[in-house]
């Protein structure tokens, strides 16, 4: 038993080197550029980092499952299997030495990593980043990874007893449960990789136990499924698949499997997204007026190509009438050519926004947004957005996280002095006056929004971000927003820079300054904190979060420091973690106690949650026509 | 034309029946795609669809045809069979490639066909802007055709080639200027696929047909060379020595991308307005916009030029300090500095302080600098916690002629007995007593110093400490500052000439700050804090509480990082303020720290880290 | 000898720094049976796909047809029916259709001609080819060859793998075919018996050279050995001694000529040898 052990050992000791490179590759380079006593544990050992996306899962589980398939079917294939059935050993031992040698591969990479990070991590004498080292959590982690190893180290046997064609289905299934994790938070744990991404209860790792067992009996059951294949049918299956894919029946009958699979999977999740729970801008934005119609009509203008929903059609003809005024004036305030012709679809029906932009190619609601102003705002910031399409020629939208407030905030400030609308800009100075003062920000925050994302709302990029374009209008003089699209799109621009960087580079270019710009945009608030407060007295302060349980319910409340007007909304959004999009951000409205005026309280079903660990944020509308003034997000609990 | 018509039939004959059921699974995948247009909240033309489908399902059908059209062939030696015929061997080939190309085109042009018909219903479609798409994709149908082709005819080295031109081209696009995104077949099916409905996009599809071109050359070459043998040889399957190798060479490829930092053509940092001070020689710049400040400006440029001169000579760096810049930021209150992190080293420091305004404390803000400066010069090395103390030391004896800031030191000594301790455990220090607390005792230790062991040694001692680090790990093989710190003074001595520096009366009331957690609403926890001063505090005086959530590591907090909430501290009273914005609940970490500030910098009365429970 | 339809002169290859020929000279006259003798690796293989134009040759010179040639071009090897060492079909393909498939590759093929041969050596046209034994898969090799009625057929090696009854069978129709038709054969081989049964001529390789070319009666006639000689073998002018052994108490000394008439000057009585010692004493070392 030993020998043929030993001999499995022998035969998968690439695997151990490949294991070994993947997991603690990093001790080859780290230590040569790194100061290792300035690192802190989390620092160097990624998959303790709280909430991490789960790649770490992915790896150890394709390690797995390449394990597995090393271990088995090649003996069979290659006819060595009947030497060994020759040799004078049980044959279900056979089976137990050799998925053990193939665990011991992995639980050896797990140890190895365990070791490793370890290693590296203990010169930091630092009082406080010198302290993460906790034997207890390296531990817990440990255990889970090589758990989860053997679970999926289990798969591997199962699937492996179909040769290759075990691996499509096996694929397949990881890639539904993969997308139905992104899709349907709440059913997260199907996906295997969840598993390991790391939730903490203060100091204590938090451990899903139901999951876990869940994928533990899945993993037994597939662990007994492979044994009794490898143990019984297994060279026929081989034999047969090779039969079956020599011949055009079986080739068509695996193909057309194959496929089906994969449409099956695809619209699963198509039907998924749809049932799934009410997101952010439904459950904020009050509920449209009225339904466009179906049919629609085309209507041309000098620089428009306009689709729009036969039902609102006199609306949309007054629109058109004023659509290539106010092309011009935008034009006119960024200094550019008229540029190509847009189209422009008014039958969005989406409650999720008001507007979209693509290119040269608008999306806006017309049947959501009976006021006429604030739908020709609407129109001028969509189309303020196909403008800076074209002037920076998409080097706006590839700068991603460094543009999106200069994107919004400009659209808005260009939008502003088109269709000038000034009760619901004071409504949204007063937010971002407030917001800035309350939570101490700095530009630095506005700059980056993965930062911005990370503790404040979203939506400052459209106030805030207004208030940043205006000061650099100031600043650099009235065409620098078209000055800075055209800097974006220069020849020889350097790419792939930071935020700060980007904004440093790009305002250079035609002598502009980022400090002054900062400067005069933290001035211009400070003055807004003064010049608006009595807007900003309105906003309350919300201090809160989860209560308790009510079933099925999660109980969640917010004090309030001051009474606030009878017509304020309140609504809690929910989010998995720092890096979720907006669409997989959820909202539920809460009510005001009639009992107690400053108390607001919140149901949210429990089933909607991604996972007893997420973040939730607290906010409040008190001017419909403004935005709303949120606290920061903060992490809890659904105990 | 009867052989070509002969290679095509049988061609047709082996793999029709799957190419059918290809056709078959690519037109029901194409319906999924344009139902999820129809329902995306984000779909903005109905020809989104088609754009998916080029994107992701047509490379995959066309590596598919790739493996059945061309690896098989050679993978089962059938092409030995075809060599006896009488047919030359350009021509097996030239079939296999139109063949090739004639079905990705065709499912091609039913995702599109399928995509337009649906848009039609929707929104007004121009014959151009279809042209333009159908250009587009059948340039993309080419190349993805021609290079496949010719990757097919590579066998066994196929995949490791995907994964090598995959790692160069995200090296290319991280390392350097060159943009994947843009660039030839790429660029076609980058966004403006089917959206972009009048430019032609020439450059593209330039690029796009020279690739083509290339893949081609490279299948012919690879077929017909030396009689095909080229081709057959690597048809072989992988042998295990090859596979390791290719696994080894992909794991250092990964670390290689983790090690190699990409380089930048960044421009150097430089302040543009034109109210700037420079002092080029110096490298320091002082931007002040309003220009009533510029005398401020003025002077504070001379006086950390000078700072930086004599920095350099007396800590022995070879480099020249900085560069150096300092912005104005009248918005901030006047003890306030911000320090701002630029991307690249040669960028130099940036700071922004509210130089000009009243009551702002310039030699203050010059020592500060200097500690940032000093920061830069050692790659931060100097603000590994050990080492922290003796650069705060340095600077204030380098801008100062006696501590800063005595009162400051006098309110840490009220709490604390003057242990080397307290310095080498320098971020608990400024936790639990406030950043500027922490600086003036550094500077009473270092003016200490020099009063027991002269300036000679102090400086011998700071040179140590603070020069450029070697690379890596090599850093930490130095000896730390504290065994450093007992070879160059007398530890009695010097303790006893720093608690006579301490013995200043500290200008900071003498107040006490509590915090209790008190149950709320179910699992909620109300925050309640508050001040007991021993005498009336003094008007102005303004007592807030930060606090922070905390993760289950202790990490240092910057003090942007906590919330805080201030109030007049004659407003609170005997039962204090409660926490309004934010909330914590039972189980939760965090950082609360209740501060006094009588119009300078704040100090902290309490810090602690606690778990509600 | 008339007018040789296939010839070689200085024919070299080499595979890296295997030398497949070194030099080979061949002439094969119109309507000749020819036997290419030669062991195995001796470049015999060779020889027939560089004929083919299967493989290019490193140096000399190669004339089909009466017509010098570098690869042979399309509409020569539309006149040559070939049979390969081992048989790669489209194993999905069934016998009738492969037919079908090769006839569209050759403008003299002739339906009727197949199906006689497909008829008289008993090949299921409606079967799969994946499902035939080495043998069949020969046999419509054979068939497929001579579907086009070539002036010339070449077979490599084509009796390797069938058993005594199916290699006889086989050796007859191709010796039938030749005379019926007054095809060129040319075949190679590496069992002697083959080539007396069938070949006119006969050309041994050995080592990438041409060790005899001739007819198989005339190579009988150079070769003689002495049984039981004591003392020193005697030479003679004309004659070269090949091996001189000793086997189980029997001493054999074997001589060989140019001319038969050379062996008189010996005065020894001497035996002639079965075709099979001839080769062996030429070609072993």
């Amino acid at each position: 038993m030993r020998a043929l052990y030993l001999k499995e050992l022998r035969s998968l000791w690439p695997f151990l080197i490949l294991t070994g490179l993947l997991l603690s590759g990093d001790l080859l380079f780290r230590p040569f550029t790194e100061r290792l006593d300035e690192q802190t544990w989390e620092g160097i050992a990624s998959y303790l980092r709280p909430g991490q996306d789960g790649t770490f899962g992915w790896i150890l589980g394709i390690l797995s499952v390449c394990v597995a398939y090393a271990a088995f079917p090649r003996e069979h294939d290659e006819r060595t299997i009947h030497f060994l059935y020759a040799l004078p050993i049980r044959r279900p031992w056979i089976f137990v030495t050799k998925a053990a040698a193939g665990l011991t591969i992995l639980w050896a990479g797990v140890g190895l990593l365990l070791v490793s990070d370890a290693a590296q991590s203990v010169w930091n004498s630092q009082s406080f980043e010198g302290a993460h080292w906790r034997a207890d959590v390296a531990l817990s982690h440990a255990v889970l990874q090589a758990t989860f190893c053997a679970i999926v180290y289990a798969h591997g046997l199962a699937a492996s007893v179909l040769r290759r064609f075990g691996v499509l289905p096996y694929a397949l299934l990881l890639f539904v449960a993969w997308i139905v994790r992104d899709v349907l938070p709440p059913a997260a744990w199907i996906d295997p990789s969840a598993l390991l991404v790391a939730r903490y209860e203060g100091a204590r790792l938090s451990i899903a136990w139901g999951p876990w067992i869940v994928h533990a009996l899945v993993g037994v059951v597939a662990a007994l499924t492979a044994y009794a294949a490898w143990m019984g049918p297994a060279e026929a299956i081989g034999l047969g698949l090779r039969r079956t894919q020599a011949s055009l029946a079986g080739k068509l009958a695996l193909g057309c499997g194959g496929a089906g699979l994969v449409v099956v999977s695809f619209a699963l999740v198509g039907i998924v997204t749809q049932i799934g729970p009410p997101d952010a801008a439904s459950a904020e934005a009050p509920a449209p007026a009225e339904r466009p119609s179906r049919a629609s009509q085309n209507h041309r203008t000098a620089r428009y190509e306009l689709t729009y929903p036969v039902s609102h059609e006199a609306r949309a003809l007054a629109l058109a009438a004023d659509a290539d005024a106010i092309h011009a004036a935008i034009q006119r305030e960024l200094g550019a050519e008229p540029g190509p012709l847009l189209a422009a679809d008014l039958t969005e029906e989406s409650a999720e926004h008001r507007g979209i932009a693509s290119w040269t190619h608008l999306r806006i609601g017309l049947a959501a947004e009976p006021d006429p102003i604030r739908l020709r705002h609407v129109f001028a910031h969509e189309t303020a957005h196909a403008f800076q399409h074209t002037i920076s020629d998409q080097r706006q939208s590839d700068a991603g996280d460094a543009t999106r407030f200069f994107a919004e905030g400009g659209a808005e400030h260009l939008a502003d002095r088109v269709v000038p609308n000034e009760a619901a800009r004071r409504a949204a100075r007063a937010v971002a006056a407030a917001t800035w003062a309350r939570h101490g920000m700095r530009s630095d925050d506005l700059l980056d929004e993965r930062r911005l994302r990370e503790r404040f709302d979203t939506t400052l990029v459209y106030s805030l971000g207004e208030r940043w374009v205006d000061a650099l209008s100031r600043v650099c003089g009235a065409g620098a927003v078209g000055d800075a699209l055209r800097a974006m799109a220069r020849e020889g621009a350097p790419r792939d820079l930071g935020p700060r960087a980007f904004w440093e580079d790009t305002l250079a270019a035609f002598g502009c300054d980022l400090e002054a710009v900062d400067a005069a945009f933290a001035a211009q608030l400070a003055d807004d904190a003064l010049a608006l407060a009595d807007a900003i007295e309105p906003l309350p302060r919300m201090s809160g979060g989860v209560v308790g349980r009510d079933g099925g319910v999660l109980l969640v409340a917010a004090r309030l420091d001051r009474d606030v007007p009878a017509s304020a909304l309140f609504f809690v959004r929910v989010r998995a973690t720092v890096d979720a999009e907006d669409t997989r951000t959820f909202s539920f409205r809460g009510r005001l106690d009639p009992a107690d005026p400053r108390r607001v309280a919140f149901r949210l079903t429990r089933a909607v949650l991604p996972s007893t660990r997420f973040q939730l944020q607290l906010c409040a509308l008190v001017d419909e026509r403004g935005w709303p003034f949120c606290e920061t997000w903060r992490w809890a609990t659904d105990r | 034309m009867r052989r070509l018509g002969g290679l095509l039939e049988k061609e047709l004959r082996h793999h029709g029946a799957l190419l059918a059921m290809l056709l078959a699974f690519v037109g029901s995948i194409d319906l999924v795609l344009l139902f999820g247009a129809s329902v995306g909240p984000r779909t903005i033309t109905m020809l989104e669809a088609h754009a998916n489908f080029t994107r992701v399902f047509l490379p995959l059908v066309a590596l598919a045809l790739g493996h059945r059209l061309v690896v098989r062939e050679y993978h089962e030696r059938t092409q030995r069979f075809l060599e006896a015929l009488p047919v030359r061997r350009i021509e097996v080939l030239a079939v296999k490639l139109g063949l090739g190309l004639a079905v990705l085109g065709l499912v091609a042009a039913l995702s599109l066909g399928a995509s337009a018909l649906a848009a039609a219903t929707r929104e007004p479609l121009t014959l151009r802007w279809l042209g333009l798409v159908a250009l587009r994709t059948a340039a993309i149908v080419t190349t993805l055709w021609s290079a496949l082709f010719a990757m097919g005819l590579l066998g066994r080295w196929r995949v490791p080639t995907y994964l090598a031109i995959g790692l160069v081209l995200v090296f290319l696009d991280q390392g350097t200027a060159f943009e994947v995104g843009r660039f030839g077949p790429f660029g076609l099916a980058g966004e403006r696929l089917v959206l972009e409905r009048f430019a032609v996009p020439w450059e593209e599809l330039g690029v796009s047909a020279a690739i083509a071109a290339g893949a081609l050359a490279l299948a012919i070459t690879l077929a017909l060379v030396d009689e095909g043998s080229v081709a057959e040889s690597l048809a072989k399957p992988m042998s295990r020595r090859e596979r390791i190798a290719v696994g080894v060479v992909l794991a250092l490829a990964l670390i290689g991308f983790e090690v190699v930092e990409p380089r930048r053509d960044k421009p150097v940092y430089a302040m543009v307005h034109p109210q700037t001070v420079h002092r080029p020689d110096a490298r320091v710049s002082v931007q002040h916009v309003d220009p009533s400040l510029r005398q401020d400006a003025e002077a504070l440029a001379d006086a950390i030029a000078g700072d930086l001169v004599r920095a350099r000579e007396a800590l022995g760096y070879r480099a020249p300090l900085g560069p150096v810049h300092v912005a104005s930021r009248p918005s901030l209150p006047a003890h306030a500095r911000e320090s701002v992190a630029l991307a690249d080293r040669a960028d130099g420091v940036l700071v922004r302080a509210p130089f000009g305004a009243p009551g702002f404390d310039a030699a203050g803000l010059r020592a500060w600098l200097l500690e940032r400066v000093v920061d830069h010069a050692t790659e931060g090395r100097a603000a590994f916690e050990p080492n922290a103390w003796v650069r705060a030391g340095s600077a204030a004896l380098l801008v100062h002629e006696r501590p800063p800031a005595p009162g400051l030191a006098a309110f840490h000594r009220r709490h604390r007995a003057p242990r080397y301790e307290a310095l080498a455990r320098y971020r608990r220090t400024e936790e639990r007593f406030g950043a500027e607390v922490a600086r003036a005792l550094a500077a009473s230790a270092a003016f200490a110093f020099v009063e027991v062991a002269g300036s000679d040694a102090w400086w011998a001692f700071a040179r140590e400490v603070l020069a450029p680090p070697p690379p890596g790990v090599f850093a930490m093989l130095r000896p730390t500052a504290r065994a450093r710190f007992e070879a160059a003074v007398d530890p009695a001595a010097f303790d006893a000439a720093w608690e006579r520096a301490l013995t200043a009366p500290s200008d900071v009331p003498r107040a006490r700050g509590w915090i209790a957690i008190e149950p709320a609403e179910g699992r909620l926890r109300a925050v309640r804090w508050g001040v007991r001063f021993e005498a009336p505090p003094p008007p102005g005086a303004r007592c807030a509480l930060a606090h922070a959530e905390l993760g289950p590591f202790d990490e240092v907090l910057a003090d942007a990082d906590l919330a805080r909430e201030e109030v007049a501290c004659g407003a609170l009273g005997e039962d204090g303020a409660t926490l309004a914005g934010g909330g914590y609940g039972a189980g939760d970490r965090a950082l609360f720290v209740v501060e006094l500030a009588t119009g300078g910098a704040p100090v902290r009365l309490l810090a602690e880290r606690r778990e509600l429970d | 000898m008339t007018e040789p339809l296939v010839e070689t002169r200085g024919l070299v290859k080499r595979y890296g720094k295997v030398g497949a020929l070194a030099g080979l000279d061949l002439r094969v006259g119109a309507g000749e049976v020819y036997g290419f003798l030669g062991r195995n690796g001796a470049g015999k293989s060779t020889t027939i796909r560089v004929l083919m134009g299967i493989t290019k040759p490193d140096g000399g010179l190669v004339r089909l047809f009466g017509e010098a040639v570098r690869g042979t071009p399309v509409h020569l090897r539309q006149r040559i029916g070939y049979v390969a060492q081992e048989q790669t079909f489209y194993d999905w393909m069934t016998a009738g259709r492969l037919a079908k498939f090769v006839s569209r590759f050759y403008p003299t093929w002739d339906d009727a001609a197949f199906a006689h041969h497909a008829r008289a050596q008993a090949i299921p046209l409606d079967r799969k080819v994946g499902g035939f034994s080495g043998g069949m898969k020969m046999k419509l090799a054979l068939a497929l060859a001579l579907g086009h009625r070539p002036p010339l057929l070449i077979l490599d090696e084509p009796s390797a793998g069938l058993d005594p009854v199916a290699r006889r069978e086989f050796l007859e129709r191709v010796r039938e075919d030749a005379e019926r038709t007054g095809r060129t054969t040319f075949f190679s081989t590496h069992l002697v018996d083959e080539v007396e049964l069938v070949a006119d001529r006969v050309g041994i390789l050995d080592e990438g050279r041409m060790r005899y070319e001739g007819s198989v009666a005339e190579l009988s006639a150079r070769v003689r050995q002495a049984v039981g000689l004591v003392g020193e073998a005697p030479l003679a002018p004309g004659v070269r001694r090949l091996s001189d052994r000793e086997l189980r108490g029997v001493r054999r000394t074997v001589y060989e000529a140019e001319h038969p008439a050379a062996f008189g000057a010996l005065g020894l009585a001497l035996e002639p040898l079965p075709l099979e010692e001839i080769f062996i004493e030429m070609v072993r070392r």
